[in-house]
């Protein structure tokens, strides 16, 4: 793997267009109605092991849709030795199921042998740049693959950072020759959370390397914001959007929501305003998106990046 | 501070049962960074709206509740017999002992119905409603691990040699139908061996946790009556991708273990009349149940023992 190359944007991938999230409550609807849907991103974890319907239902998307592995385990940051045996199950999902690309976090999700299950932030420094520098070349290596990592959301930060959370990307990038992930959502989340520019960010990111958008929406608590993944995106976001859209001429963008699940229409179609974002100016954006018309669902706000399928039973 | 003290510092406060201030003050935490809550700021900055303890508390309150969530969407029937609290009680201290370890939620609740079985309150005469909890517990991870486990049902196996069909080739069976049955000539009937289901699974259970379970189901969570006890023996598999049960008697249950042990149709029948003298079927009854096993795919394969 060789540093960036900018001429080729994207690193070479495709535009996919305008994916959804698979979750398995919309299973029946899809096989039933092959929904005109440009592609589907999947929770890596949530088929390499499987036997059962979840692969059976995978089997049949991949021969109708691209689909494109998004991982919640690989914990790229953690000090802990690389799952190997992850990392073969891995390849063997994306195989069978042709993936066009793998994903996963810019992050860690435990140390010590346990998994937290969730998408822990790392200091931005030196140490930590090189540590995950080395895996991710142990990681591509072994995928025959370029990886493609995403920003995750963030409610801390460390004093033992010495860089940006983009410059950070921006080296492990040049470094390794990964791509990324940006999740627009994200963005909005941690710098709300760390009284951040959003802007700022987004700009100063390596553009070409960006081979996917996330959205989704999240839950506001006053003194911070929770990436909850169940809701609407709000305007904010879409605004960020267009920006990132400008600024990379374009990527395949996913919509992602994982809790209060609406019905695949409503997940579909709000993937697709962002083609009438993509060209907004302030004088024609688009008026009012739903997130302001929904009041969302009082739960308490739990990020649950992994997703638990639950059996089918007479 | 070294990555590797960080996450393990960050990992002990986080996951702290009592909470942000109790896992910094705790000897794990201590461990790895002598830090006080007072000095807590020269590892974790705050922001403008939040302090650096609340930040934190922010993947504190989702961890636990995050994997409570999980190990409720497995346990349906446990958690609404329990209530939620005592269920998040109670799967508080599961989450403790036996953290996740694995990269896929599906191992989460694995060693559940086993803490149930350890941590049952010895003051309670059995069988009562910790025996119909476990059995509960028991029976719907049996249902998770029978509806993602290997199956018989055809899939695009990229891995083919290590697909069912395959290894029952390897082992020297032949695929059973019902058509081969029949063509089973009747002095070979006796010494035939059986390649069970690799889905088929057997429970011994105090209650019918099964109709709970299923009358839960149908009823959306709605208040379900739970059963009173009554010995059951619970054959669990799949069949076109759901996961399928049925209640059979004690003389069936013994030919099941008996076959699945390995021994030969006549060997397995002897040994069944033997333990359940008390629950013989007529010789119609056996030959029209194994039928029905056959014709249900709780056996998928055969050869003569020889
Ligand atoms: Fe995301």
């Amino acid at each position: 793997m060789t540093a960036t190359n900018s001429l080729t944007p994207r690193l070479g991938y495709p535009h996919l267009g305008f994916g959804v999230g698979l979750r398995a409550t919309h299973y029946p609807y899809i096989l039933e109605h092959e929904p005109a849907v440009d592609w589907f991103e999947i929770i890596s974890e949530n088929y390499m092991d499987s036997q059962g319907r979840p692969r059976y239902v995978l089997e049949q998307i991949a021969e109708r849709y691209p689909v494109v592995m998004h991982g919640v385990s690989l914990s790229i940051g953690s000090t802990d030795p690389l799952n190997l045996e992850y990392l073969a199950r891995l390849k063997r999902l994306a195989a069978w199921t042709q993936a066009v690309w793998i994903s996963d976090h810019i992050c860690w999700t435990g140390v010590n042998g346990v998994n937290g299950h969730d998408l822990l932030p790392l200091p931005y420094n030196d140490e930590s740049l090189n540590h995950v520098i080395a895996r991710v070349r142990q990681v591509q290596d072994y995928l025959e693959r370029p990886l493609v990592l995403e920003n995750p959301s963030s409610y801390v930060t460390f004093r033992e950072s010495t860089m940006t959370e983009w410059d950070f990307a921006t080296s492990l990038c040049e470094a390794t020759g990964c791509g990324l992930l940006l999740d627009v959502n994200n963005v909005f989340v941690s710098c709300f959370n760390h009284d951040l520019d959003p802007l700022e960010f987004i700009r100063s990111l390596p553009h070409d390397r960006i081979v996917q958008f996330h959205l989704a929406g999240h839950t506001h608590c006053g003194t911070h914001i929770i990436d909850t993944h169940d809701n609407f995106v709000i305007d904010q976001v879409w605004e960020l959007f267009r920006l990132a859209h400008e600024l990379t001429g374009g990527v395949s963008t996913l919509l992602e929501w994982d809790a209060n699940i609406p019905d695949f229409k409503t997940v579909h179609a709000e993937v697709l305003k962002a083609r009438d974002f993509m060209h907004a100016t302030p004088m024609n954006r688009p008026q009012v998106t739903e997130s302001l018309k929904i009041e969302p669902q009082r739960r308490r706000a739990v990020p649950q990046p992994a997703s638990f399928i639950t059996a089918e039973a007479e | 501070m070294t990555l590797h003290s960080l996450q393990s510092w960050m990992q002990a406060v986080v996951t702290h049962p009592s909470g942000i201030v109790a896992g910094i003050n705790s000897d794990a935490a201590q461990a790895w960074a002598g830090v006080s809550v007072e000095n807590i700021e020269s590892i974790i900055g705050r922001s403008q709206s939040l302090g650096s303890v609340e930040r934190l508390a922010v993947y504190g309150n989702a961890y636990f509740a995050r994997l409570l969530e999980c190990l409720g969407e497995e346990f349906p029937a446990v958690k609404q017999l329990l209530g939620e609290d005592a269920f998040n009680t109670i799967g508080f201290q599961y989450l403790q002992a036996c953290p996740s370890r694995s990269y896929t939620l599906n191992e989460l609740g694995r060693s559940f119905p086993n803490f149930l079985r350890e941590t049952r309150p010895q003051d309670v005469p059995a069988p009562s409603w910790p025996d119909l909890l476990i059995n509960l517990a028991t029976v719907e991870r049996t249902y998770s691990e029978v509806f993602d486990g290997t199956g018989i049902e055809p899939l695009d196996d990229a891995d083919a040699d290590s697909s069912t069909w395959a290894k029952l080739l390897a082992a020297g069976f032949r695929a059973l139908t019902p058509d081969e049955l029949a063509a089973i000539g009747p002095e070979d009937m006796g010494a035939i061996q059986l390649q069970a289901a690799p889905c088929l699974r057997l429970l011994t259970l105090d209650f019918p946790a099964h109709e709970f379970i299923s009358a839960l189901r149908r009823s959306e969570n709605a208040e379900v009556t739970p059963p009173p006890a009554q010995p059951t023996l619970l054959v669990v598999t799949r069949r076109d991708f759901v996961v399928r049960r049925s209640v059979v008697s004690k003389f069936e249950f013994a030919v099941l273990q008996a076959l699945l042990a390995g021994e030969s149709l006549s060997a397995a029948l002897q040994t069944a009349a033997d333990f359940a003298s008390d629950d013989l079927p007529s010789s119609t009854n056996i030959a029209a149940g194994f039928e029905g096993w056959v014709k249900a795919r709780w056996f998928i394969g055969f050869k003569l023992a020889n």
